[in-house]
This record gives C-alpha cells, structure tokens and sequence, in this order.
C-alpha cells in the first residue's frame, strides 16, 4: 500500500504507484488473456478435431503430432483442452456477468432506497446465503436436467448475495458521501444521481469482486461438471476431462486428469491474484 | 414585503440508538426575498440541522414538527416532484468543503451543466456558455479552461467559487449558505466572501448564512438569528445585535470576541459549556450559564418575543436592557 501512516499520498507518490510495475499482476494478465485467447480461436489453433476418435493412438504420451498425448478413445488432448477452455471460461463468465449485474443493481437500489426495500432484499439475500452454491446447483440440475444453463442459472443465484451484500455496503458508504448529496441539493432526478455519480465511483469495487468471483465460479463450474452434472461428455470441458481420465490414471495414463486440472488450478490462481492485486493497487478492499 | 422563506416552530428528532434524539427545539424564522438573515451559534447549535431541513437533507429517520413555509407552501410536505421542482429552480446550497461537494470524477465542466441539462432542459453548448459567464461572474477568468478540468486540479478557494457558481448557475431565490468559508485560509475567504456578497445582492437573492463568525455574519447580512441548544434565543437587525443585544447569550458572545483595537490580557468566557439540545430541561435553555438566572428562568422556557425591533427569547430582557454589557466586560477591556 502507497498510503502510510494515515496521511494522504502526494501526486509524486500516486504517479510512482502508477509507473511500479506489479509482475505479479503482469504475468497472472498475461495468462489470463492468453488462455481467453485459445478459447476465442481454438478452432483455428487447435491441431485436430477434439472429438475425433483415433482407437489406434489411445493413451499415448507426447508426440510430434499429439504434443500433450491422447485420451483412452485417441483423442488429442491439446485439442480437447483448446476447445475446453471455451466452456470452461465462458460458463464462469455468464455467471459473473449476471451475478454482478443483477447485484450491482440490487446493491444500488437498496442503498439509495433505504427502508423497506433494504430490509426485504438483504433478508432475502440472507435466506439464499443459507444455500452452498453447489447445493443449489445440484438441485437445479436435478430439476431442470444436466447441461450448462441450469448451473450457470443455479450458480448465478447463488454468487448474487455476495456480490450484492459487499457492493451494498459501498454503494451505502458511497451515497452519503457530501457529492452525492450536493447532486440531491441540485433537484437531480435519482437516475441521474445514481446512474452517473454513484455507479461509476463504485466501478473499482464492482470490476474487483467479479474478477475475484471468476475464479470461485471456474472452480464450481468445473465441480458439477466433474460430478456429470454440467455439459454432456462428447463435448469438452476441463472439469469433465478431469472426470474422463480418472480410470486411465490407474493404467498409468495421467495425461488427460493432470492436465486440466493444472489448467483449472492455474487460471483460478491468476484470477483471483489479480483481482487481490488490482484491489490493492486501487485501493479497494473487498469485504 | 411577504416573506419568502418562513420557518414556523420547526422541530426536529434525530434517531440515535432507535431513541429520538432532539437536535432543534424550536426555530422560528423569517426570510424575505433579497434578504440576507445570518444564522450564528455555537457548534451543535442546530444551524446546520435548520439549513439542512430546509432542504429536506435531514440524515433517515427524522422526524419534523412545524412548518417551512416557502411562498406559502409547505416544504416537509412536498411531495417528490415538488421537492425537486422546489431543489431545481428555487433553491440552491453552498457546502462548507467544496472538495467533498464535487464528484471528484467529473470535470467541473459536467458537473456545473448537468443540473442545466437535466432539469432545466438546456443544450449543453447553451449550458456551457451560460456556465462560463457565471464562472466570469465569480471571479474565474479563464473560465474556458477550468471547465475541462478536474476538481482535483483547482485550489480549494476556486472550487469554492465553482461551488457559488453552481448554485446561482440554476438562477434560484434562496441561496443557503452553509458556513461557506470556513475551510479556507483567511485571505481566500474574504475574497470568496466578497463575491459571494455581491452576486447576491446584484441578483437579489435571499439568504441563510450559516456562520460561526460573528463579525463576518454582521458585514454580509442584515439581520442575524443567534441559535444556542436547538432554539433561536434571537433575532435582530445586524447592526443593532452588535450593541444592544438583547439576550444574555448574544450579550456573551459578543463580550468574548477579541478586539483587535484593545489588548486583552484574556479572552473573556461565558462560564459553562454549551448545552447541547437534548439536554435541555425545563425552563430556558440558557439558564445553566445565565448570570441573570432567576427562578422563573429554571421553571419556565421563555417564549421569542418582540423585543425593540427584534425579537428574543428571555424571560428578563426587558427589564435588563442596558444592563446585559456592563455584565459581560469582564475581562475585555483590560
């Protein structure tokens, strides 16, 4: 932290806090775009098709033309994890996306409003705490059916009173702030008032708590798919090749189990890192 | 003249720890268009609770008494399109920090047009032309340029001159001024002070000034309302508040300012501390510090009453004319 002691840091502090490179941060960056970019061009990156069978290249180890090895149906495991990562990024993303919007607006609305509506909504957020996202996600697979829209629903619930309740606390802080007030004293309609003084002052929270979300979501994610519950096997996911390879680590294949599973340990590390990073490099503390 | 802003008996209970807590017993007041009414107290007097209700800024879960009487109508019962008919056309506030005032996000451009804009369906090239002739009003001179920037750019005296801009900038009648100078160096405040002064009166605006000094409150305003413990104790013309005060309270004040003319070895002191106003009893706010204190005074609150011109809340004044300075030359003229 640039700020000691309590006292205001000076403009040369704020500008050398600017120029201090954080490698840390760089290289968890760096990772992350790399990985968002395989997902984005995998059919044009991949090697091979990921779902083409090959009996007679089962569970080989690193070739020239399978250079992470094949899974037990000879399919090539560079591949499969390319296309993987589509899935396995773009779930946690959706969830993130509608878990932060919905609780962003929620936290928003109760803050400005007050009264009834915040007591109401952060009961009701109470109540769906009580819920391990896991568990709701299992019940919603159990009524709606596997695939990846009944979690990712399921999930998206249960990340809402998360995000909700920290960023209600800061849009609560943030609303009686003087500006926020000199805004009320100017007859500015709430709209106005919140839509474009209060959001844009609680973005740096907003953006820290999803990145940090992420990498929670990837994780529980890849869990209901590695318990079959999440997208269906021909298609790719991490969390399901982790499902897929167990046997095959018995018959001392670990290839297709070790692989997505450092994928999903590596990119969980380096969302959350970051998110940690750019809180304090905001000076944001979540929680 | 009618009265432009008329305070009837307004009281107001703050929640704290679930209890109401008074903060105003009873302010009574009135403000006529292109008048300047200086509210003077201690901290904790209820001056900036009086400003703050009437613009109905008061902190969730007050509660008001009383009537504030704007042209007649009554705004604790606006209902929400008046109230922000009453915020955007008729009233404006200056804050005490300017810095914590302005998104500190937004160029000062933005945020002196987006009330415009908004509320007063202005274009914003017309908003900004407008904007910047204020801004030359205040004393910017290169207003062009001060619109593109931040605030965290400006000194804390031309905020506050972005602040006075603001507020005239929505062309209101009533400009409530909350302690405006008070976070600025000396010499900034006098000048701030100084155009505040004289854009008010080149556009005959009325004004509460909220104000812990004294002689600053008798420069700019022509009548001042003493506040001590949540009730205004008096309400006089500036220039005979200073002296022939009628109440004790305001008598004590005014014995314990310095004097720059005449060297005191100590500052004179009204004894006591300054109640605050939930602790106020029976009878007069004022009696637990008042050297006229009588029986009647313990028992019995005194009501604001006419007084030669003005009006004071005290049981005695009458018959104490005259007297109250001799009480109060202590120390202030060794």
């Amino acid at each position: 932290m640039a700020v000691d002691a309590g006292f205001p840091e000076t403009i040369t502090q704020t500008k050398r806090r600017a120029r201090h490179v954080d490698w840390v941060m760089l290289v968890c960056a760096t990772f992350i775009v790399f990985v968002v970019v395989i997902a984005i061009f995998a059919p044009v990156l991949a090697p091979h098709d990921p779902n083409q069978v090959d009996i007679l290249s089962a569970s080989q180890g690193p070739s020239a033309s399978h250079p992470l090895g094949t899974d037990v149906l000879g399919r090539d495991l560079l591949s499969r994890l390319m296309y993987g990562a589509r899935l396995s990024l773009s779930g946690p993303a959706l969830i993130v996306v509608i878990s932060t919007v919905l609780g962003t607006f929620l936290a928003v609305a109760a803050a400005w409003m007050g009264g009834w509506f915040d007591g109401v909504s952060s009961r009701i957020l109470d109540i769906l705490f009580a819920f391990p996202g896991l568990i709701f996600a299992l019940l919603a697979v159990a009524i709606f059916g596997p695939g990846l829209v009944a979690p990712v629903i399921a999930l998206s619930i249960a990340y809402l009173p998360y995000d909700a309740r920290v960023l209600r606390s800061v849009a609560l802080r943030e609303r009686n702030l003087p500006y926020i007030q000199a805004c009320y004293v100017e007859g500015l309609p709430t709209r106005t008032i919140t839509g474009r003084h209060l959001l844009p002052n609680i973005m740096p929270f907003v953006i820290v708590q999803a990145t940090i979300s992420f990498g929670y979501a990837l994780v529980d994610l890849a869990a209901i798919s590695y318990l079959g519950l999440g997208v269906a096997p021909p298609a790719s996911e991490w969390g399901l090749m982790v499902a897929n390879g167990q046997a095959s680590i018995l018959t001392g294949h670990p290839q297709e189990s070790i692989y997505p599973g450092l994928l999903i340990v590596a990119t969980v590390v380096a969302f959350n890192l970051f998110g940690d990073r750019l809180a304090t490099r905001w000076s944001v503390t979540p929680k | 003249m009618s009265a432009l802003l008329e305070i009837q008996g307004l009281h107001v209970d703050l929640q704290v720890e679930g209890f109401p807590r008074p903060v105003i017993h009873d302010t009574t007041l009135a403000l006529d268009a292109g008048e300047a009414l200086g509210l003077v107290g201690e901290s904790g007097a209820g001056k900036s609770m009086t400003v703050r209700a009437i613009m109905r800024l008061l902190p969730p879960g007050a509660q008001t008494q009383g009537r504030i009487l704007y042209e007649g109508e009554d705004v604790l019962a606006f209902d929400r399109g008046a109230l922000r008919r009453f915020l955007a056309g008729e009233a404006a506030m200056i804050f005490q920090d300017p810095t914590t005032h302005i998104n500190p996000v937004r160029t000062i451009g933005d945020f002196l047009t987006e009330a415009l804009i908004t509320n007063n369906d202005v274009k914003p090239a017309a908003a900004r032309s407008q904007v910047s002739a204020i801004l030359e009003d205040v004393g910017i001179a290169d207003a062009e340029r001060r619109l593109t920037q931040y605030p965290h750019e400006l000194s804390g005296g031309l905020l506050q001159r972005v602040m006075i801009a603001a507020a005239l900038a929505i062309k209101p009648r009533l400009l409530l001024a909350d302690e405006p100078t008070t976070s600025l160096d000396v010499t900034t405040q006098s000048e701030v002070m100084a155009i505040l002064d004289e854009q008010r009166r080149q556009r005959g605006l009325g004004m509460i000034f909220v104000t812990h000094d004294l002689e600053l409150a008798a420069a700019v305003c022509d009548r001042i309302a003493v506040m001590y413990a949540g009730f205004v104790v008096e309400d006089r013309r500036a220039e005979s508040l200073h002296e022939d005060a009628r109440h004790p309270y305001t008598a004590g004040l005014m014995a314990s300012r310095p004097s720059s003319a005449q060297r005191a070895a100590r500052l004179w002191a009204i004894p006591g501390r300054p109640l605050s106003a939930f602790e106020v009893g029976e009878g007069c706010c004022f009696a637990s510090r008042c050297p006229f204190v009588e029986e009647r005074c313990r028992a019995e609150a005194p009501a604001l009453t006419e007084l030669d011109g003005g009006r004071v809340r005290c049981h005695r004044a009458q018959e104490l004319r005259g007297r109250l300075s001799e009480a109060f030359t202590g120390g202030s003229d060794v």
